[in-house]
């Protein structure tokens, strides 16, 4: 594959922060990956204290404590703090339209859930690792800005930073609330950004 | 095509201004110390099938071949 000369260095960096927020908000992070957040640092930017916020989190705790945190955010079905689906942020509903039409578009795009998957399509994660791998070509040609901006209009625009919002202030969030700042600020980056290039 | 140098000149900045220089790179950081499968996912732009591992994102993406 030729395609990686054809990302733009910014691009690249983007994916990567979307790779990032997929996999924090996938499943609660194992050991190893709490060490290697630990490491961060941040600058002064608002960003950068959020990314300090969560290294010294890290540091301080373990991934049993992980697995309750996402449990109580994220698990649990009817009692979790969150419900993080762009269905139900959309409409109040699970499985409701919103995801018919990303399932739609996933099919145009070629894109597929993973056999014995269950989880709706619509999850935060997912739609992540959706937008990481089509800003970097992972599954095929990158696609366009232009293209990129419906993906990002139509499925996570919006919702998105709402619900980074919600994580950022949920009663069981310690490690996640920092991932609520990083993913707000950048969300709303890149909706500015993708209103730049219109 | 200049127009497009620096369309793409002004969203770099516009990034670096955003997410602060100092962090800009700290998402990428993680993933290669992470090393391993996402390392050789993001060099071979190929398959990073399976380098998530909870049942949310066990997603499999594949490009339907005609």
């Amino acid at each position: 594959m030729t395609t990686d000369a054809e990302v733009e260095e910014e691009d690249r960096l983007r994916a990567d922060w979307y790779g990032l927020l997929a996999r924090l908000l996938g499943a609660e992070p194992d050991d190893a990956f709490l060490s290697s957040l630990a490491e961060l640092e941040g600058d002064d930017s608002e960003m950068g204290q959020a990314v300090t916020t969560l290294a010294k989190t890290s540091a301080r705790l373990n991934s049993e404590d992980l697995k309750h945190e996402y449990f109580a955010l994220f698990i649990g079905a009817g009692e979790s703090e969150l419900l993080p689906y762009a269905s139900y942020y959309k409409t109040g509903f699970l499985n409701d339209r919103p995801l018919s039409r990303l399932r739609g578009d996933m099919l145009s795009l070629g894109l597929a859930r993973n056999e014995g998957v269950s989880e709706p399509e619509d999850h935060i994660a997912s739609l992540c690792e959706m937008m990481a791998a089509l800003i970097a070509g992972d599954f095929g040609d990158p696609l366009s800005l232009e293209e990129q901006n419906v993906f990002f209009e139509k499925h996570l625009n919006g919702w998105a930073q709402r619900f980074f919002e919600d994580l950022e202030a949920a009663p069981s969030a310690h490690f996640y609330m920092p991932v609520g700042t990083i993913g707000k600020i950048f969300f709303s980056i890149e909706a500015q950004a993708f209103e730049m290039a219109a | 095509m200049k127009d497009d140098e620096l369309k793409s000149k002004s969203r770099r900045n516009f990034f670096s201004a955003g997410l602060g220089t100092g962090v800009l790179g700290a998402a990428g950081a993680v993933a290669l110390n992470l090393g391993g499968n996402e390392a050789e996912a993001a060099e071979s732009g190929k398959k990073s099938a399976g380098y998530h591992e909870s049942e949310h994102v066990r997603t499999y993406y594949d490009r339907a071949r005609f």
